[in-house]
């Protein structure tokens, strides 16, 4: 009996034991894609010349390359990808819904939404873009950050009403709803666009595509300090997080505040979206896929999926970026419309399991 | 004990799904909750358990309003098995682990771990410990509720109909295991049962519930043929076989 106990103790112990290992070989795997992505481009670094630079002893051309241009769109690429990914995880897990993302849910629609009329309307001004070939300019990015986050919340609102007011709803209605705030947001930026002026229609439609290149490091440091605190709330909370899983009833009887938890959660998710969409426009599906792809090695354990997804995340999306600036170099490629082709596919597969179980 | 004084609740204000409910849950006994669908019996539980809240009247937990209580702390002290429990794609070993929730700071301890591994063995699940719960027999995602709910080491246990979907041998077996409990480890269990032969077989204190209201509540001897007619509309006859009452439906033919 006694050596029976020690023996799954064991086996739990080196489960555990393989999510750890899991979880540092997505990080190292990263950090090899980070240092590769920084060597290419139209002008090839050696792996030398990356590292020699980033130490601060490269030449004065590598640090204009590194320093400027490349080093600022991958920090971003991680930085939007760890945000999107948590957030997906997050909601995943407290809308009980496998297809639950910004992307899926509108949130990111709506956030574009708002961030077209912070320009169109307020007049939100100008920051300059990291890359030559974006024309638009914005100077005041918190008016459109906050509307992004006002449109943003919207959705949220609109589909936290639509699962507390019709409970049969499921999953796939719930992203139906998505879908559906998707269409009116995005058609509401396409009016905004027929009514605005030219350097302003630009500026939505760089809004609807999705560009790393335009964060600077202002932006870039805004970014970090949201994931740094989100990433805390949802590291504190990843036993609540577990114990959702197994309902509403028995999360509440195991002493989880679900409806703060829920409330709370879906608020924070939101405005990451918001914030990353505000300075990077929408990037889809990374949300719904990095955690779906590193739950085949850790399982639904929050514990680990919340830090693996958001490495998962950055290093999905600086896969997706490369891709982006060399497919086709010199010109790059919006980064939202890789993550789309990449993601669709995994989303059907994702709602033909979940019917097949239905 | 769980003191449950004049409480009353209402989805939505206009007509009460429990209407001045009163009854006690003491350590050491089994309470039957007692009454047909959607009388109130789950309601009633949730309430206990604050996943609903009371409108009127009050629960108190050895003298403590459960409302000044946090739900961790609530948690420590009642454990409760809804009546679905959802069969997710987790592992049996972690689902009971997840009822030290209340207690982990931030990680778990090997007390933690120790106390999973010996209710495992209690519940027999040791050969179940690495499947997943979406792979178990109604039986076995049973038991493994039960020792998740154990795994909060509470004083007083809510079962909400956890003999549904059982065989008859893993049906005795939990309600024995539970009147164990009880008498063994002085915790208070409420167990809402539709076999009134089980009811009377494990359970000491019987709370009849009719009308969104208490109908009677006390010991076995308010189980009569007369109080079964009035609260389940069925005709029973009741015989005694070695101490116990045995309630034997009558020919009656009922019209549907
Ligand atoms: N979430 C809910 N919202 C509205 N009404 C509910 C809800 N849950 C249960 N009810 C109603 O409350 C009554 C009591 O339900 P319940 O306590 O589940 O009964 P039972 O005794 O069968 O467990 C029923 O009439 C049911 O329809
Ligand atoms: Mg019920």
């Amino acid at each position: 009996m006694a050596r029976d106990s020690h023996d799954y103790l064991q086996t739990y112990d080196s489960r555990i034991a393989k999510k750890k290992t899991a979880f540092v070989l997505t990080l190292l795997l990263t950090l090899l894609a980070a240092i590769f992505a920084l060597s290419l481009g139209s002008i090839n670094l050696s792996w030398g010349e990356v590292l020699r630079t980033l130490l601060g002893s490269g030449e004065a051309a590598s640090n204009t390359v590194i320093w400027d241009i490349r080093l600022p769109r991958i920090v971003a690429a991680i930085l939007v990808g760890a945000i999107l990914a948590t957030s997906g995880a997050v909601m995943q897990c407290v809308l009980n819904n496998p297809l639950a993302s910004a992307s899926t849910l509108g949130v990111s629609q709506g956030a574009a939404f708002g961030a077209a009329l912070g320009i169109i309307v307020f007049g939100g001004g100008v920051i300059s873009s990291g890359s030559a070939n974006v024309a638009v300019e914005v100077n005041n990015p918190y008016i459109v950050t906050l509307c992004a986050f006002i449109f943003g919340s919207l959705s949220t609102l609109i589909i936290l009403a639509l699962t507390r007011l019709k409970k049969t709803l499921g999953p796939s209605g719930l992203i139906l709803a998505g879908v559906a705030l998707s269409s009116l947001f995005t058609g509401g930026s396409t009016l905004l666009q027929y009514f605005a002026d030219e350097t302003k229609i630009s500026a939505v439609v760089f809004w609807t595509f999705g560009n790393l290149g335009s964060a600077g490091w202002g932006e870039i440091l805004i970014l970090a300090i949201v994931f740094a605190l989100s990433f805390c709330y949802f590291m504190l909370n990843r036993w609540n997080y577990n114990a959702m899983r197994s309902g509403i009833d028995t999360a509440q009887s195991l002493g989880v505040n679900t409806k703060a938890l829920l409330l709370i959660s879906m608020t924070i998710c939101s405005l990451t979206a918001a914030i990353a969409v505000s300075f990077v426009g929408i990037i889809s599906f990374v949300g719904l896929v990095a955690p779906h792809m590193m739950r085949k090695f850790v399982g639904d354990d929050y514990r680990f999926l919340i830090p693996c997804s958001a490495i998962g995340g950055a290093l999905l999306l600086i896969i997706a970026d490369t891709f982006a600036r060399l497919v086709i170099s010199p010109v790059v490629l919006p980064v939202g419309a890789i993550t789309a082709f990449l993601g669709a596919p995994v989303f059907l597969i994702l709602l033909l399991k979940g019917a097949a179980r239905e | 004990m769980i003191n449950i004084d004049s409480l009353s609740f209402s989805f939505d204000h206009a007509h009460l799904v429990l209407d001045n409910v009163s009854c006690r849950i003491e350590p050491q006994h089994c309470l039957a909750i007692l009454g047909n669908n959607g009388v109130g019996k789950s309601t009633l539980l949730k309430c206990i358990n604050r996943i609903y809240h009371a409108q009127q009247g009050s629960i108190t937990i050895n003298d403590t309003d459960i409302d000044t209580l946090s739900k961790k702390e609530l948690a420590k002290q009642i454990a409760y098995v809804p009546q679905n429990s959802l069969a997710t794609h987790t592992m049996v070993f972690d689902a009971v682990l997840l009822g030290r929730k209340p207690y982990i700071q931030w990680d778990i301890s090997k007390q933690d771990k120790n106390i999973v591994t010996d209710l495992l063995e209690k519940f027999a699940l040791t050969a179940y410990a690495s499947r997943y719960l979406n792979e178990l027999s109604g039986g076995e995602m049973q038991k493994v509720v039960l020792a998740r709910a154990m795994a909060q080491q509470p004083q007083f246990l809510l079962l909400d109909e956890p003999t549904n979907n059982l065989d008859p041998r893993n049906q005795h077996e939990i309600l024995q295991y539970v009147q164990e409990l009880a008498h063994k480890q002085q915790i208070g269990v409420a167990i809402v049962l539709h076999d009134l032969n089980l009811a009377l077989r494990y359970c000491d204190r019987f709370l009849l519930m009719k009308n969104s209201t208490v109908y009677a509540y006390g010991s076995a001897e308010i189980i009569t043929a007369a109080a079964i007619n009035e609260v389940y509309g069925l005709q029973v006859e009741i015989i005694e076989h070695r101490d116990t009452k045995l309630i034997v439906p009558c020919d009656t033919k009922y019209n549907i």
